[in-house]
């Protein structure tokens, strides 16, 4: 009986990525990203990596229509729009629009690249 | 300090021996030591309130503590003698809650759970405290394996995520609750590193006897997944480590034995004798057996006996078949009730199970979040850097839909 229950219970083998392996290739709304494995702080290296999103506010990215390219896990600006809270994200944002994996467009007004 | 025997406490209060046991059982007399199966109360001891009576109703305070600071008030010292059970619940009219909850325990242990989920229900409903609502999500808990119902799990674990929590501790005796609703479907993943180490410290005093069940719980699980294969331990032989851990529960059951905590030792002995038996030790396993069984009867605990009827193969069916073919009749009955329910419900959770695909370190943020720590509070707590954390919450909301609010259900 035990045996047949832990042996359903055990997960397939988990093939550890090694820091510069390619996740994947996402593209959104014309910019291509190469989202890799790494570290984002010295203090993460005793796990294994995550994959790396990019800095889109140290670097903005911006759509032909001027929108600001986000990830879900970035900060939130000062036109968030929901319910706020000590850990709210980009993500929870009314305004933020998913696109390919965990990066989207923000169809905020007030953050739109202005000429 | 001066103590006094009972029969001395009794003359001097003007109320019975018998009287003046229940409220030391219930912890009601301030001092009160326990020798033995003696106890002892101080000189200057102050007589409780009669809560039976009018007067004292409208003295009592309804705001009292639980009598002991754990999950599982049956596991602990309020219990001590096979046979009191029952005595030990009517003692506890002191405090309501603390009753309800001693009672749909040894109702549990009785098949009667519909007592069980109507106590559960009352408690989660009533806005009761920390170790209540804890205690009562556990309860939940064990209903839904009863029935096979995988909703009632999860809101059970999710009851259990939102007790009110005040400290590092309470939050510690969170983490162990649901690591220990877990192991009843033989899930040990959840279980804190801290506690895997055999490491109590964290816990409440009062909870060590409960902690020490699951513990022996979660070594004969791990000990049995490395003996058949689906853990491997590098230089490790499967059924040499379970052999191995005999020699941890033993000074286990020893201490619970001491400590006179009568569902603990019931648990551990046949916990102990399980893993004798798939061992190969079967002298070993019988002979814990028939304790356990001894402890159990006089209160007819014969769900504690019941859970273990498969583990054992027939051992357990043939030692209570020689004691008393009535009982062997009803411990069996338990099982297939139990295990029909048991069954259902654990294949409902292995098929929607989201927590196979997180990887270590998202369940164990996920499981951080789920007990109300803030991004900040999991980076400090398991040295990671606050955007790895934020990454690994949005990771799991992601693939299990869910909110972090609700991250306790797919634990």
């Amino acid at each position: 009986m035990f045996r047949k229950i832990l042996q359903n219970e055990a997960t397939a083998p988990h093939m550890a990525p090694k820091e510069g392996d390619l996740y994947k290739t996402v593209t959104v709304c014309g910019t291509t990203f190469d989202l890799r494995f790494g570290y984002y702080a010295e203090i993460d290296r005793k796990s294994e990596p995550d994959v790396i999103y990019p800095d889109l506010v140290r670097v903005p990215v911006y759509t032909e229509e001027g929108r600001p390219l986000a990830t879900m896990m970035q900060d939130p600006c000062e036109s968030f729009k929901g319910k706020k809270t000590e850990d709210t994200c980009c993500g929870d944002c009314s305004y933020f629009q998913r696109c390919e994996d965990l990066i989207g467009i923000c169809v905020c007004d007030s953050n739109r690249k202005r000429e | 300090m001066e103590y006094l025997k009972i029969d001395d406490v009794a003359k001097k209060w003007g109320i019975g021996v018998r009287r003046v046991q229940l409220l030391c059982a219930g912890g009601k007399i301030e001092g009160a030591v326990r020798f033995g199966r003696d106890w002892m109360i101080p000189k200057d001891a102050v007589k409780p309130v009669d809560g039976r009576t009018k007067e004292g109703r409208t003295l009592q305070n309804e705001d009292m503590p639980m009598p002991r600071k754990t999950p599982c008030l049956y596991m602990t010292d309020l219990y001590s003698v096979p046979g009191t059970a029952d005595s030990v619940g009517e003692g506890l009219f002191y405090n309501h809650e603390a009753q309800v909850l001693f009672e749909a325990e040894v109702a549990y242990s009785r098949g009667n759970i519909d007592k069980v989920y109507e106590s559960a229900n009352y408690l989660l409903n009533k806005h009761s405290g920390f170790y209540a609502v804890i205690s009562a999500g556990m309860l939940l808990a064990m209903c839904a394996i009863w029935k096979g119902d995988v909703d009632m799990w999860r809101k059970a674990k999710i009851h259990i995520s939102e007790a009110p929590a005040k400290n590092d501790v309470d939050r510690d005796t969170m983490l162990l609750a649901i690591s220990a609703v877990d192991i009843m479907l033989y899930n040990v993943e959840n279980f804190p590193e801290w506690f895997k180490m055999g490491c109590f410290e964290p816990l409440n005093k009062d909870s060590l006897p409960a902690a020490a069940v699951y513990y022996a719980k979660y070594l004969y699980a791990f000990g049995y997944s490395v003996a058949t294969g689906v853990v491997k331990l590098d230089g490790v032989q499967g059924v040499s480590l379970l052999a191995m851990i005999p020699q941890t529960l033993e000074p286990l059951i020893s201490w619970v034995h001491a400590t006179g905590t009568v569902v603990s030792e019931i648990y551990l002995r046949m916990t102990c004798a399980a893993v004798y038996h798939n061992a190969g030790n079967d002298e070993m396993a019988t002979r814990h057996i028939d304790t356990a069984i001894s402890l159990a009867v006089p209160d007819r605990l014969f769900g504690l006996l019941g859970e273990y009827w498969r583990v054992m193969d027939t051992l357990l069916e043939q030692r209570l078949e020689a004691m008393d073919p009535h009982i062997c009749k009803t411990v069996r009955n338990f099982y297939h009730t139990y295990n029909q329910g048991w069954s259902k419900l654990s294949g409902a959770v292995r098929g929607k199970t989201i927590i196979t695909t997180l990887s270590p370190k998202q369940r164990e943020v996920a499981k951080l979040a789920a007990f109300g720590m803030s991004n900040q509070m999991i980076a400090d707590k398991l040295h990671m850097s606050l955007a790895a954390v934020k990454q690994a919450v949005r990771i799991v909301s992601e693939k299990s839909g869910m909110s972090r609010s609700n991250f306790a259900a797919i634990l």
